[in-house]
């Protein structure tokens, strides 16, 4: 499939999906992931704003409605779910397992959220901001030309975010490449990172009665 | 001793083998947090080689039926206690190590009602739980020792690949995986669990696997390779030394001798590998 400007990267259809329990939790939802777009999905908690990454990614299965991507390049970064990890693995040794072919420390740290002093770190010893900034620079050294993010600036000081927020901006800079990311509102708020769209998970809500069926 | 140490050359090979390779496979195990799954399919494979041992006894079938009949239905056991515990995780997933337990017990209990139906199994049964490599076939340990280089070959082949599935799994929630490596892992450690506990016995398998990465998961210092090495190494070292040691003192048992050489291996290696490596800043 040859790309261009116009072509979606990820093309999603009258997408519908429940909560583990049964209850309806999204319908009818539809958007295009264009390239160079930044795409925030916002909501109040237990929309299900990480249920449709989940969805999206193939990990569950949706109740209605289709998920295209133009290719298969795709990096997605969850949220943490421990903490700790019984083999002690180096912050060196998590990002060599994310990358194809021979891990390149100078490439890591050329990306600017990991120090090379940091490299050496445990990552069982490492603080929440050390393993997040890990594994976001692990997704991005895999160059995928979709980008999807479940609360990247979880865990992150300020400092490090306008650090994120510059590797992002420049992630879209070429305009092939597009991000999808669930974010808080105050983020996408914020001057340093204006995605192209917000998508209120909240609008689309099964039980909502002004949902945009 | 020579002359006890030619006799026992395949069995010293296969188990000093075997213990790596298995060490090996526990730190992915481990890494997962399957340790109590794989109890459960252990145990599976003992009630399956149990009623394999059972039927096959009370029917004087051939032997070639009587030597594939137990591992079949081991396969079949422990290959049911996984799909079962699988569900039970998918269907949970808070807790699964309690359900794990009492999966484990239930079967435990089985093994034992088994062992009562076929009152020749208490020696079998006795046999393949706390195992004696001493007792071990000439034709059993050139097998074990061949299970042993393909599961080594395979675990270091596929590094990479496994210990990210297994770093998914446990950090970012990922399902395991349904990829060609991942569904092989699975498979491989079914077929490697069976053929264990049937030839060197529950306890070898289980403290080959565990043993090692669970006393180093302590060490303060982190790197990957270093932690794989250091637990192929000690599995392996111990299994040599302590078979070699049940052949010199011979009151000694070989399988709890190997283990309690392990779990003072493990010790002194994290001690040792911590204090050398780890620099404060």
């Amino acid at each position: 499939m040859t790309l261009t400007a116009a072509t979606p990267l990820l093309v999603v259809r009258d997408l519908a999906f429940d909560a583990p329990d049964g209850r309806p939790l999204v319908a009818g939802l539809a958007y295009d992931l264009m390239p160079g777009g930044i795409v925030a999905i916002a909501g109040p908690n237990g929309t299900g704003k990480s249920t449709l990454l989940k969805i999206i990614m193939g990990e569950l299965k949706a109740a209605r409605g289709s998920v295209t991507f133009a290719n298969k390049s795709v990096g997605y970064l969850s949220q943490l779910h421990n903490r700790e990890f019984h083999i002690p693995l180096s912050l060196a040794d998590v990002l060599s397992l994310g990358v194809p072919g021979r891990f390149n420390p100078a490439a890591a740290t050329a990306l600017g959220l990991l120090a090379a002093e940091e490299l050496g770190l445990a990552w069982n010893t490492a603080s929440g901001g050390e393993r997040q900034k890990t594994l976001l620079t692990q997704v991005l050294m895999t160059q995928p030309q979709v980008l999807i993010l479940d609360e990247p600036m979880n865990h992150l000081d300020n400092v490090t975010r306008g650090k994120l927020y510059a590797v992002l901006r420049d992630f879209v800079a070429n305009g092939k490449r597009a991000i999808l990311m669930v974010c808080h509102e105050k983020l996408i708020t914020s001057d340093e990172l204006r995605p192209a769209s917000i998508i209120d998970l909240s609008k689309f809500s099964s039980l909502s009665s002004d949902s945009q069926n | 001793m020579q002359a006890l140490l030619s006799i026992y050359a395949w069995t010293i090979a296969a188990s000093t083998v075997l213990g790596a390779a298995l060490a090996l496979l526990g730190v992915q195990l481990a890494a997962r947090d399957r340790a109590m799954q794989t109890m459960c399919i252990g145990q599976g494979a003992m009630l399956g080689v149990l009623i394999g041992i059972g039927f096959f006894l009370s029917f004087d079938a051939p032997p070639t039926l009587s030597a594939a009949g137990p591992f079949a239905l081991a396969f079949a056991a422990s290959a049911l206690t996984y799909v079962v515990s699988e569900r039970i995780a998918s269907r949970h997933g808070a807790s699964t190590n309690t359900h794990f337990a009492a999966l484990f017990s239930a079967l435990l209990a089985g093994g034992y009602l088994i062992s009562a139906l076929f009152p020749a199994l208490e020696n079998h049964m006795a046999q393949r739980y706390f195992g004696d490599l001493a007792t071990i076939s000439r034709s059993e340990s050139i097998a074990a020792l061949m299970m042993g280089l393909v599961i080594l070959t395979a675990l270091c082949w596929f590094q990479r690949s496994i210990t990210r599935d297994s770093f998914a799994i446990a950090i970012l929630g990922s399902k395991a995986s349904s990829t060609r490596t991942g569904i092989l892992f699975s498979l491989g450690t079914l077929v490697s669990i069976c053929f264990c506990v049937q030839i060197v016995g529950f306890l070898f398998t289980v403290a080959c696997l565990f043993l090692p990465t669970s006393i180093l998961s302590f060490r303060r210092n982190a790197g990957l390779k270093g932690h794989l090495v250091t637990c192929a190494l000690i599995a392996g070292m111990a299994s040599l030394s302590g078979f070699t040691a049940s052949l010199w003192f011979t009151h000694l048992p070989t399988v709890p001798t190997i283990v309690a050489l392990m779990v003072v291996f493990a010790i002194v290696i994290k001690n040792l590998a911590g204090q050398r490596l780890y620099k404060p800043a």
